[in-house]
């Protein structure tokens, strides 16, 4: 078809050449038509002469005509989604074209598990995203600009810190112990789980990110692949005049929300403002009057007034010196590539900052690389791909909480005031217990005389947030550099041999120096180490053979891998430094054993691997796959498992009988079924260690008569098992795939039901075992769902067009076995409980469901003490509801009250452009999933937090929202029981509005370089929280320490702020 | 060229394949295992060692549940509503939760080490491990000592009790019911205790069980049974400590003495958990109990110690009625801007980091074993002669003597407990007294009785009435079932083929 569309057109030069006319200036006139919808004119395709600044678009009948400056030239008919054409004229002609739909948008290549495939002929479930764009997303990791790009893909920044990394999830929790990270890949090299891969890439890099989400797409990675995988693919270098490319952006960021904190001044006010409702309400009587009225004002709390009123110019407000009036991101790469038909290169060189809204949060990054292919004969290719970072972590000592719990009477720095009062020096850090033993009169609030004497206002053992920050220096270091050379040879028509080995490394040098007096005065400096290596090989050597004959099309191959990866942890920390700037650890007066250990593990993997995809007539298509794996992580007799896999697919608008159908471009069902495996659980999980340390670094020694000496037992928490084996993960895919007038609408459907299987648990064991729990495989789980993704060219014009896209996923997690018991609740950090119950979702937060609070003191009085074990009635107090309705309240009336899992998750994007401007918009948001905010379980800043007194209860008259507990009225362990902290987690984000402008080719030509793009972006533009969420950030979760436990998940407290960014860029290549 | 490249790879392929074995054979670089880690000399005696830390370990909270929910401890000292001083108001008030974490972590420690112990123990009768017999009888005493005071601290904090013997997996711990406390003691405590004594040197190294150790706690397990025939057996080892004088220990001749840091180990101590004043090593008292923001007591910081164990004022009274006995020296009371009491007995003026102190923490000692004695002499009939090893431990703290012998038990007993009281107060004694005083007296409300007044008549005021931060206590909650602790609640929920009973009142 082609082809004989290109001889029309020559022949048609041909004979439009032979009318040619010799003057200076010719009109150059014709239609453009579309070739395949039977010569219907196409409106508004563009028409210019190349090399020229002269151009026109075709009117409603697909006419144009123009004015060329010289007698011959070149013509370029261009229209979107439509092959561009270039035609020669010599002088005034009349050139009629055909454009022809650019089938390659079908034809795309999306790159699979070892491997390319075309689109049109995957099987299984994979999400591909070009860079496009994605590199003017303003963050500091490539991962974070995943965020809302792919259903299914659920990307979470769980923390507000520059550079950290966020939680993916691909299609729901797939594991309920060892962890549910997708593995990563970038340029076919399995990365180490836990290195923080993506970090390590620049998103100017990038060239695409495929996502394997289904069992049979990702099985040919065997025992790492039942969370998904993300392939990243470098850009490479291309035969063509070297290109030099440099994109830039930099921009600031604002907080979205901060908590509505009081300063002591205020809080007195409110307390007395309370005191004097409570007056005026009748039913606050008798002994009332006295003890109720002022409750909760303690002379240490009128202190703390007098001292803000009489000694600062205003209260210092903590919160404000948490952050910076605004964080900075900004991100510089510059790259080179081209190469000549022999030899290929791509090199970039890139630096990205981020200054987090945090005080001494920020992350710097140096990132270099190198992609050299070169072709030593027709047969053999050989090529290496290198790249370095060198990034910088600095993160600061506290969190909000810190700052919002510090009283407001209390200068950062001690002024003329405070100095004088307390003795202490101008200038220095003011402390809490400057402030001890304070005498002093003054007018209170409500106007009369208090005198408060030898007192505290607060005593705390905590110095101030600030000094504590500034006193505390805690960077990583981090060096990677990954290299890997391959070598292929075409041995014969079709079989090609691939080999590839690389290396990577990488260094993380963790320092904490912390100065003397930091946390609280007489603490003597310490320094602590972490030098954390990993070592990474891997060899790959594919066979692979393409044959076709007759309707029969072939792709085999074979391979055969081994990955070996040595850890090398080193931990150092001293104590007693001579000098605070210059740490040294032999001038260290103690080092401290607890803090100083070594830890050296290797790991190691091998695997034979095989797959065989087929198609007849390009319409049946066909993929069978098989890894088997050997690993370390297991007990001999349980290293090697085989993960295979099948996939089938029908392309039906190829049918004949589809031919009618022409609007139908694209029409595919598919099914896949597949077994992947998850290893990734601590090395070592089948013994039982005997160590020198309790897990939480107790050091064993003990002093006898005759010296320390060092005890060796078995106190891990979780037992060993030796008949530990994979887990596994067994998925059906159904997916379905429409295209409508040349794919402009599309629309892909994927509905996948997997069951988790052999999980490894860390199964609870009773404390009377002397264990927590005991690893086995015992667990399994569900994950079923859709995924939707759409898109649809509204208008597409040359001037302008508009597309929206759209994703859509929804994912229900239930777990259906637990090591044969009914349910497990596992614990937080604080009262809080995760219930993973079968039959349920595998995370269900378990505790007691409120009934508003008790509104009057009456209701509380007829209430029989001894029905209630917990919650004990209190006016202004939360109120449960006994479940069980047998007239008391105790633990059995714990429910279910809220699971950390959304409904669905959505993205819409709304891309315009008209003429060179550009403009995308991403709406993003998740529905549905609660977390709990651990806030609530801090007295001392919820206290002053608007968030919790706001329409809080104050007396049986003035009972605000009926829903709002008074101050401490329930504990706080208590509330962390209940679903009064339970809080919606849903929001809707605009998360990236970019606006662009792109110089048009003529006029960058004229300034001889190849592209200029300026554009705007804003990220959180708007951000809409769920409605009684509490708190700052619904994105945040605390994932460390306990929370590292993929059954405990959906807890916040202290978090940082999100913030909204606004940032300028700039791409230019020459 | 290119078939050699085409020979090499496929042969370098094929060389992997043959090391498939080597590769993937994995010996741990950094980890050792429990699974035949015990089986020489050098390792079991690290095992052991071991066992001593695991005891370490829980002894540093052991005072939240036998000091503080006594009469001698208040908790308030400081307005402050922190989240430790709220967890021990709960223990002092009796208004503790299942769910409470201390109450797991405690449990999980002490049973961690009874694992351990378990684990080690076969290894120490198995003769081809250990040649010499004297010291497989020594470790066999050590392991079992350790393991029988779990049981008798398990015992008295919360009743019934899993007994576990061996090591067990998460499969056979479902089956284990709790068993009466009679049994946990005729079962694990005194089978245990009386083969420690049997096999125990008279003299270790210092610091490691002895033979009086083990009797010394004998004679108390035997006390807290009860009964005539225990009291009598009780009586039979505690005399030979008092009246045969076998044992190498004795009063010292002044009480400071005894707990001087460069006196540690001395003819007084019986046994005691061992700390050196050494980061990582020390002691952790010092600074739990040393009053919150004081500059001047606690040597390091300025916020002080912890303030978490303080005396309560009645139990300072009761040593001012007599200005010449020495012990009142080990109580002090810090103005600020409010008076807070505190005790001296593990003080450590000379460390240079927090919880590196050099105390050693006193399990058992001479007084106590000469009081124990007057108890039993008290209860058997024989209460005209307790006045005369009461006597002993007042003559030696200078206080006056008893001048006639007691005419009722019930006055004998009053002097002895107060004697205990006084002499041994804030060394975990207490709580264990009022426990056996609900025998003595034969009253089960005589130790609630106490608390209820020690808490609402007699300490209130210096309580409550100046600290508002932490829940005040409710008299619904001083009864007779909080006696015990609850079991964690933890342990009940992960039990879901026998139904474990919590105990009464949670």
């Amino acid at each position: 078809m082609k082809r004989i569309l290109s001889l029309i057109v020559v022949v048609g030069a041909y004979l439009i050449l032979g009318q040619s006319s010799l003057f200076g200036q010719n009109t150059l006139s014709g239609v453009v038509t579309d070739a395949s919808l039977n010569g219907e004119p196409l409106i508004g395709a563009s028409i210019a002469i190349k090399g020229t600044m002269v151009g026109t678009i075709s009117d409603y009948e697909g006419k144009y005509t123009l004015i060329a400056p010289t007698d011959t030239g070149t013509l370029v008919f261009s229209y979107v989604g439509y092959v561009k054409q270039e035609l020669k004229f010599i002088g005034a002609q009349v050139i009629n074209v055909e454009l022809s739909f650019d089938a390659e948008v079908l034809e795309e290549v999306v790159v699979v598990a070892y491997g390319t495939q075309k689109k049109s002929h995957l099987t299984g479930a994979v999400s591909s995203l070009k860079n496009d764009g994605l590199d003017e997303i303003a963050v500091s990791r490539a991962d974070q600009a995943l965020v809302g790009k792919l259903a299914g893909v659920q990307v979470l920044n769980t923390d507000g810190l520059a550079g950290s990394e966020p939680s993916i999830r691909i299609r729901g929790a797939a594991s309920i112990s060892a962890s549910s990270d997708p593995l990563i890949v970038i340029d076919g090299f399995p990365m180490p789980e836990g290195s923080d891969a993506m970090s390590m890439v620049n998103m100017g890099d990038v060239e695409s990110i495929e996502v394997l989400k289904d069992a049979a797409s990702s099985a040919l990675y065997g025992s790492r692949a039942s969370s998904g995988v993300i392939l990243i693919t470098t850009r490479s270098g291309a035969s063509k005049k070297t290109k030099y490319n440099f994109k830039t952006y930099t921009g600031i960021s604002t907080p979205i929300k901060l908590p509505d904190m009081m300063n002591n001044v205020e809080y007195l006010e409110l307390l007395y403002e309370e005191g004097d409702k409570r007056i005026a309400d009748p039913a606050v009587d008798g002994d009332r009057a006295i003890t109720q009225r002022f409750y909760d004002v303690t002379d240490n709390e009128r202190l703390g007034y007098l001292l803000a009123t009489q000694l600062l110019a205003e209260p210092t407000d903590w919160e404000k010196e948490a952050l910076r009036n605004f964080g900075t991101i900004s991100n510089y790469q510059l790259s080179a590539s081209g190469g000549s038909e022999e030899v290929q290169f791509y090199v970039s060189g890139g630096y990205n900052s981020d200054k987090s809204i945090m005080k001494k949060s920020e992350y710097n990054k140096f990132s270099f690389r190198t992609k050299l292919d070169a072709k030593l004969s027709d047969r053999i290719k050989v090529g290496t791909n290198f790249a370095a970072n060198y990034s910088k972590k600095e993160r600061p000592e506290g969190d909000l909480t810190d700052y919002q719990r510090f009283h407001s009477y209390i200068p950062v720095y001690h002024t003329e005031a405070t100095a004088a009062f307390t003795g202490a020096t101008v200038g220095d850090y003011a402390q809490a217990s400057d402030f001890y033993d304070a005498n002093l009169t003054g007018i209170g609030v409500d106007g009369t005389v208090w005198n408060e004497t030898t007192n505290s206002a607060w005593t705390t053992s905590h110095n101030s947030p600030v000094s504590i920050r500034d006193r505390f220096s805690r960077l990583d270091n981090r060096y990677t550099l990954s290299g890997n050379a391959y070598l292929s040879i075409d041995i014969l028509k079709g079989l090609k041999f691939t080999t590839t080995n690389g290396v990577y490394y990488s260094y993380n040098e963790y320092n904490e120096k912390v100065q003397s007096n930091a946390e609280g005065d007489g603490e003597i400096n310490r320094l602590i180490r972490e030098m954390d290596t990993d070592i990474n090989l891997l060899s790959e050597n594919i066979l692979s053979y393409d044959k076709s004959f007759g309707n029969h099309s072939f792709n085999v191959i074979a391979g055969f891998t081994a990955q070996q990866e040595n850890i090398r942890d080193n931990e150092i920390e001293g104590t007693g430094f001579a000098d605070e700037e210059i740490m040294q650890f032999d001038g260290a007066s103690n080092i401290i054993k607890d803090g100083t250990n070594s830890y050296y593990e290797r790991q190691a993997m091998m695997s034979v691997l095989g797959r065989i995809i087929y198609d007849y007539k390009g319409k049946y298509l066909a993929s069978v796959a098989v890894r088997s794996d050997g690993s370390t992580k297991f007990p001999k007799g349980n290293q090697w498992g085989a993960f295979p896999s099948g996939s089938v697919g029908w392309r039906i608008s190829e049918e004949d009988f589809m031919s009618s159908l022409s609007s139908v471009s694209n029409l595919k069902i598919r099914a896949s079924y597949g077994l992947t495996g998850n290893d990734n659980i601590a090395t070592y999980s089948y013994l039982n260690k005997v160590a020198t340390l309790y897990p939480d670094g107790e050091v064993k020694d003990y002093q006898l008569g005759s010296g320390i000496l060092s005890g060796l037992t078995p106190t891990e928490n979780a037992l060993g098992n030796p008949e530990l084996s994979w887990e596994k993960l067994e998925e059906v895919n159904l997916g379905f795939d429409l295209g409508f007038v040349r794919n402009r609408y599309t629309l892909s459907l994927e509905y996948y039901d997997a069951n988790s299987l052999d999980l490894l648990l860390t199964q609870p064991a009773m404390d009377i075992t002397g264990h927590k729990t005991a690893w086995n495989n015992i667990g399994k789980v569900n994950n079923k769902g859709i995924e939707i993704e759409l898109k649809a060219g509204l208008i597409s014009s040359a001037n302008f067009s508009w597309i929206v896209s759209g994703n859509f996923a929804k994912n229900k997690n239930t777990l259906l076995a637990y090591g044969g018991k009914e349910f497990e609740d596992n614990s937080g950090m604080r009262s809080e409980k995760y219930r993973a119950e079968v039959g349920e979702e595998s995370i269900v937060y378990y505790g007691f469901e409120t009934d508003g609070i008790w509104m009057t003191y009456d209701e509380v009085e007829a209430e029989d003490p001894g029905t209630y074990s917990v919650f004990l009635p209190a006016a202004g107090g939360i109120k449960v509801v006994d479940q069980d309705l047998n007239d008391t309240i105790d633990f059995r009336d714990r429910t279910n009250i809220g699971s950390p899992f959304p409904d669905f998750t959505w993205a819409v994007t709304n891309t315009f452009s008209y003429k060179n401007l550009d403009a995308s918009f991403l709406f993003q948001g998740s529905q549905g999933g609660e977390l709990i905010n651990g806030n609530a379980s801090n007295f001392e800043p919820i206290r002053l937090d608007r968030a919790y007194t706001n329409n809080r209860w104050v007396s049986p008259m003035y009972p605000g929202d009926g829903q709002t507990v008074y101050a401490t009225n329930t504990s706080k362990a208590e509330l962390l029981l209940s679903d009064y902290v339970v809080e919606d987690a849903s929001y809707i984000a605009l998360r990236d509005i970019t606006i662009g402008y792109t110089l048009p080719e003529n006029i960058a030509k004229a300034l001889s370089i190849n592209y200029l793009r300026v554009y705007v972006s804003a990220r959180n533009l708007l951000y809409l929280m769920g409605e009684n969420y509490r708190g700052i950030n619904p994105e945040a979760r605390k994932t460390n320490s306990e929370y590292n436990n993929p059954l405990v998940d959906g807890y916040q407290q202290g978090v940082f702020p999100l913030t909204r960014s606004f940032t300028f860029g700039l791409d230019i290549s020459f | 060229m290119r078939h050699n490249i085409f020979i090499i790879s496929l042969l370098s392929v094929t060389l992997l394949f043959t090391g498939c074995e080597d590769f993937l054979t994995d010996k741990p670089e950094s980890v050792l295992t429990s699974s035949d880690f015990y089986t020489t000399p050098e390792r079991i005696e690290v095992g052991v060692i071991g066992c001593y830390v695991g005891m370490k370990r829980i002894m540093n909270d052991e005072w939240q549940f036998t000091e503080i929910r006594s009469d001698n401890t208040c908790v308030a000292q400081v307005n402050s509503g922190s989240d430790t001083r709220v967890r021990l108001a709960n223990y002092a008030h009796f208004s503790v939760l299942p769910s409470e974490q201390s109450i797991l972590d405690y449990w999980y420690n002490t049973y961690q080490n009874i694992a351990t112990v378990n684990t080690i123990l076969p290894s120490v009768q198995d003769t081809s491990y250990i040649k010499i017999e004297e010291d497989r009888a020594a470790y066999n005493a050590e392991l079992r000592f350790i393991r029988a005071y779990h049981y008798f601290t398990l015992v008295n904090l919360f009743g019934d009790m899993f007994e576990v013997t061996e090591t067990i997996g998460p499969e056979d711990a479902l089956s284990i019911p709790r068993s009466p406390v009679l049994d946990v003691y005729n079962n694990i405590i005194i089978p245990d205790l009386k083969i420690a004594a049997e096999d125990a040197p008279s003299i270790a190294d210092a610091g490691r069980i002895t033979e009086w150790a083990a009797k010394g706690l004998l004679a108390k397990a035997y006390m807290h049974m009860g009964g005539l025939e225990n009291l009598g057996l009780a009586k039979t080892i505690l005399e030979e400590f008092v009246i045969e004088s076998k044992s190498p220990h004795g009063l010292l001749d002044t009480v400071p003495d005894i707990f001087d840091i460069t006196k540690e180990m001395n003819n007084e101590i019986i046994f005691a958990i061992r700390y050196a004043g050494v980061s990582g090593n020390g002691s952790p008292f010092f600074e739990n109990f040393a009053p919150s923001g004081t500059k001047d007591v606690f040597p390091v910081g300025s916020a002080g110690g912890d303030g978490n164990n303080n005396p309560s004022f009645e139990l300072i009274s009761k040593f001012e009625n007599d200005l010449n006995d020495s012990r009142n020296q080990f109580f002090d009371i810090y103005s600020r801007s409010f008076d807070a009491p505190y005790i001296l007995k593990f003080v450590d003026y000379g460390m240079t980091d927090y919880s590196a102190a050099e105390n050693d923490w006193i399990v058992l000692r001479y007084a106590d074993i000469v009081l124990l004695y007057a108890e039993i002499l008290a209860q058997d009939g024989n209460h005209a002669d307790a006045h005369t090893y009461v006597n002993q431990i007042r003559a030696r703290a200078g206080k006056s003597l008893v001048t006639d012998p007691f005419t009722s038990k019930e006055m004998a007993l009053d002097e002895v407990y107060l004697e205990r009281r006084l002499e041994l107060a804030f060394e975990n004694h207490r709580w264990f007294d009022l426990l056996r005083m609900n025998q003595s007296y034969n009253d089960p409300n005589k130790a609630m009785d106490i608390l209820i007044q020690h808490t609402f008549l007699r300490d209130w005021y210096f309580l409550y009435g100046l600290y508002s931060k932490i829940p005040l206590p409710v008299q619904a909650n001083y009864n007779n079932d909080h006696l015990l602790l609850p079991i964690p609640q933890d342990e009940i929920d992960g039990n879901a083929e026998l139904d474990i009973k919590q105990n009464p009142g949670y």
